[in-house]
């Protein structure tokens, strides 16, 4: 209908020189169909809202369902609408949604699709593009809507029952069979009074009830407060382990604090990686210790989001990390390193967190030849070393 | 990913049997009796006493068979000679009852005298009005059938994607990939189809014009001038419907089922509406635009003194009650309109004169309107920048200055190219007698050499490519400037490449270029030009 608008000039000539109503008429209905026609499809589509409704947390896996409601507001019908929402590939595998849809006035349609969290990671959804037209085609519009929808997939998170980390943290909750943290709200029994007990220890009702003096027993208990480091230097993965390895660190980090938080212990977080959320002046990631189920929703959403740091010039070396974050732990806390494997000065550096007074574990994620021997010089100075490169040698921790 | 429902109901045929079947064909067959209504007028007018309405109900009839015998003759594949014999036959028995159709007028007695003279005198059999109507009948049959054809090929079920050949290395692989695109055939078709109903418009409007001043009254083709766009305008939004409809099919979009339903609903009640407001409308004038406007002032100015003096009136006689010695207002004056000239080439109305001021008003406004608007589609068309396209520092202005400039460009190297023509014709070059390239080529490209018709394609190229965002820039060779079209449309890279070489061979070359050769350019340039013109008014 390109020669529309001509046909209507030379009508207009026409018309005025046969001053006939015919041909007035006819320019008024023909003019009227093309402007009236894009007029309402440019308003009926200016009016349509599109929303999308989803879980904002899923796990690794999951299979979800994505609705998305469209309301047209106006009085007017849209004619037609060719939905399409902007899905990442990780999610969408592939697939893209696309519907097309016509509404009457004031309707609203519900629709809906699945993804899949193959990946974990930090995704945006949208924006959905709606695109609409005229009767005759002279015309198409097009409206964009619900852009930036946040979506986490978490890691994934393997279900582990003995971690067995040494502790030297006192007052926890955790039994532990090292008289010297013995924990004066768990009383454990009562025995005979022995010359340099503590007052403070003396059972007064039971020793009346008996007759001799008696103290109290109390039970051994430690705390279990963990700090994760986890290596995200993109430099210290060797090209071939650049991916595998730390998806392997992080899905470590996450079963080892999911598995923290559920004996009620508290884990803290530092990496070096990169985390798209994070703003400009606190660049590297890290969450404090900190107990409970918010927390570990943090947690999670920060081991979903984060990423290896590639750029070599803007990445904190590992020890760095280490030396700053480890020094507001407190004293007798379990860190738990989590790297690629032994890079020089690390062993170094945990030897001075164990002379702090931490319980140190290093798990390597990547597979090293001299590993034994690693592990051999980190048994010498009281660190356990383990060697985590696939996810079946997670079970030791099962 | 999708619902299994909604990808089920993208399946459904959305477009109703009926109005494939029922309503297109009939459809069409309707605006072939609206063109044949002119001429039947003419006949009518010519040959006194004739009357030829049935000839139209006819005409609808046979257009109508001739429209579903297209449709089963496509379903069945029936081709060739086949098609012909089939045709051929039909039309046959289609003019024989046509001829008896012819007696309608004369009656059965009329027919039986007549037969019997057939066999003592055969060539009695076709009369005059035979001759005139079969001759009229036969082109408007066969174009009805056209349209049909190009109906047909809109159809959404008539679409079938093929899938790639497995061996990218193949010669089919090639074909498939350099095929038009489905979606970009049935789109031209829409074009096709429109234009040719703009045409069939024409048609209608100086046939109505020409009744206008043979015989003082356009109004006897008013009904069939409307019922023809009013039946090309519903015709073009069904196919517009398919078109889409094919798209979202090729694209493997789920459709929503009953919209085809829902577009002929609203349809038909935006078209019945834009009509009915435009019935309310004034088709007339009593006076030029200047004098409308100011006449309207006056006659508002006129209205706000009157309501100004009623309120005062009214505000004044509850005064009365307790001035009883105060003068009694005097009530406000009677409305009276503005004295106006009417203008002297229209008749004096009955109606009163504030209407036909406001009447006279509004049709001006439409005007402007109408005016104000074609000017701002071409500035748009012309000046606004498109996405993509270098966003330039100037505004409106400078685009502008830039269309004038090269507007200049252009008509130099006309100049330059007329010149050029003219030494040449003058040296007799190359021993052939070349023709200048005057402004009549420039109207009508066909004429040109086929050479030269392969450089107008090139540049004709060139510039539409520019409106639609990819301007060539001077030191870009035809190549780079193929390359980066290529990269802004990577659908039309074949046509391209085809274009792009056929316009090297003919600028910098010494080898002839046939008249095939320019034909070939030419169907390359079509595609172009039509995917172009859309990429444009997706912008």
């Amino acid at each position: 209908m390109s020669r529309l608008l001509p046909f209507l000039a030379v009508l207009v000539v026409i018309a005025f020189f046969t001053k006939v109503d015919l041909f007035f008429y006819l320019l008024y209905v023909l003019f009227g169909i093309h402007v009236l026609g894009r007029l309402w499809a440019r308003r009926a589509l200016a009016t349509v809202v599109l929303q999308r409704k989803h879980d904002q947390r899923v796990f690794l896996g999951e299979t979800f369902s994505v609705g998305l409601e469209v309301h047209n507001r106006s009085r007017l019908p849209v004619l037609w609408l060719r939905l399409a929402d902007t899905v990442p590939g990780e999610l969408a595998g592939g697939m893209v949604f696309q519907q097309v849809i016509s509404l009457m006035p004031r309707e609203r349609q519900h629709l809906s699709y699945t993804l899949t969290g193959r990946r974990r990671g930090y995704y945006r959804l949208g924006p959905i593009t709606g695109l609409g037209g005229d009767l005759l085609g002279s015309a198409t519009y097009e409206t964009q809507q619900a852009g930036d929808d946040p979506l986490i997939v978490y890691p994934k998170i393997v279900a582990l029952h003995d971690l067995g980390f040494p502790s030297q943290s006192p007052f926890g909750t955790l039994a532990s069979r090292e008289r010297l943290f013995e924990d004066p709200s768990r009383i454990r029994g009562v025995r005979d009074y022995q010359p340099g007990d503590s007052l403070k220890r003396m059972d007064w009702k039971t020793s009346a009830r008996v007759g001799s003096l008696q103290v109290r027993r109390y039970e051994p208990a430690i705390a279990l407060e963990t700090a994760i480091f986890l290596n995200l230097h993109g430099g210290d993965y060797p090209q071939r382990y650049r991916h595998q390895a730390p998806e392997l660190g992080i899905t470590i980090a996450a079963s080892v604090a999911v598995h923290l938080v559920e004996i009620r212990q508290a884990v803290s977080l530092a990496s070096n990686g990169h985390d798209p959320l994070a703003e400009e002046p606190n660049p590297w990631p890290s969450l404090p210790l900190r107990k409970g189920r918010e927390h570990l929703m943090d947690l999670l959403d920060l081991l979903a989001r984060i990423e290896v740091r590639h750029e070599e010039d803007k990445a904190m070396p590992f020890l760095d990390l280490l030396s700053r974050k480890s020094l507001g732990l407190p004293w007798g806390s379990t860190v738990v390193i989590i790297t690629s494997r032994e890079v020089e000065g690390l062993l170094d550096s945990l030897l001075t967190l164990r002379r702090r007074g931490q319980a140190v574990i290093l798990v390597t994620t990547c597979p090293d030849r001299d590993f034994e021997l690693t592990a051999q010089r980190a048994d010498q100075i009281g660190i356990q070393a383990l060697g985590a490169w696939s996810e079946q040698d997670m079970d030791m921790w099962r | 990913m999708m619902d299994q429902s909604v990808a089920d109901a993208g399946r459904s045929p959305s477009n109703g049997w009926w109005v494939e079947n029922l309503l297109r064909p009939a459809l069409i067959a309707g605006m072939m009796a609206c063109l044949t209504m002119p001429i039947v007028f003419l006949l009518e007018w010519l040959m006194t006493g004739w009357e030829g309405t049935y000839l139209l109900v006819f005409f609808f009839l046979a257009s109508l068979e001739g429209i579903m015998a297209e449709r089963v003759l496509h379903r069945r594949g029936i081709s060739g000679w086949g098609y012909l014999l089939s045709r051929g036959t039909e039309i046959l028995i289609i003019l024989i009852l046509l001829k008896l159709v012819n007696y309608i007028p004369g009656g059965l007695d009329q027919l039986w005298v007549d037969a019997q003279l057939w066999f003592s005198e055969p060539d009695l059999f076709v009369n005059k009005v035979d001759l005139f109507t079969g001759l009229l009948f036969v082109p408007l049959w066969a174009g009805a059938i056209y349209v049909a054809r190009m109906a047909i090929e809109l159809d959404a079920e008539e679409c079938k994607a093929v899938q790639a050949p497995p061996d990218r290395t193949s010669t089919e692989y090639y074909l498939w990939l350099t095929q038009p695109p489905v979606i970009r055939e049935r789109q031209e078709k829409l074009d096709q189809l429109g234009e040719m109903f703009v045409w069939g418009g024409f048609y209608m409007l100086i046939a109505a014009g020409a009744a206008h001043f043979l015989i003082a009254s356009a109004e006897a083709l008013a009904l069939p001038t409307l019922l023809y766009f009013a039946l090309g305008v519903a015709l073009l939004s069904q196919g517009r419907f398919g078109v889409l409809h094919t798209g979202w099919q090729m694209q493997d979009i789920p459709v929503q089922p009953g919209i085809a339903g829902r577009w002929l609903l609203w349809a038909v009640i935006f078209l019945g509406g834009v009509a009915l407001v435009a019935l309310a409308l004034p088709t007339f004038y009593t006076m030029g635009p200047i004098q409308a406007l100011l006449a309207f002032f006056a006659l508002m100015y006129n209205a706000l003194i009157f309501i100004v003096q009623l309120v005062l009136f009214l505000l004044s006689l509850p005064l009365l009650l307790f001035l009883p010695n105060a003068e009694t207002p005097t009530p406000p004056p009677r409305l009276e309109p503005i004295p106006f000239q009417p203008s002297d080439t229209v008749a004096h109305s009955a109606l009163p004169p504030w209407i036909e001021i406001v009447a006279s008003t509004i049709f001006w406004l439409i005007v402007l309107v109408i005016v104000s608007y074609a000017l701002v589609r071409f500035v748009r068309d012309r000046f606004e920048t498109v996405p993509g396209e270098q966003q330039g520092k100037e505004g409106w202005l400078g685009r502008f200055l830039a269309w004038l400039r090269d507007l200049w460009q252009r008509l130099q190297g006309w100049q330059q190219d007329v010149q050029a023509g003219l030494a040449r014709r003058r040296i007799g070059e190359a021993g052939q007698r070349r023709r200048i390239p005057g402004i009549l080529p420039f109207f009508f490209p066909g004429r040109l050499p086929p050479r030269e018709l392969v450089r107008y394609f090139y540049l004709s190229t060139a510039r539409r490519a520019s409106r639609a965002g990819q301007p060539r820039r001077p030191e870009q060779t035809p190549n780079e400037y193929r390359a980066a079209l290529d990269d802004r449309f990577p659908e039309l890279e074949p046509d391209l490449e085809g274009l792009t070489e056929a316009f090297v061979r003919a600028r910098y070359s010494r080898h002839p270029v046939e008249k095939q050769d320019a034909e070939q350019v030419k169907s390359l340039w079509q595609r172009i030009r039509s995917a172009l013109r859309r990429r444009r008014m997706e912008y």
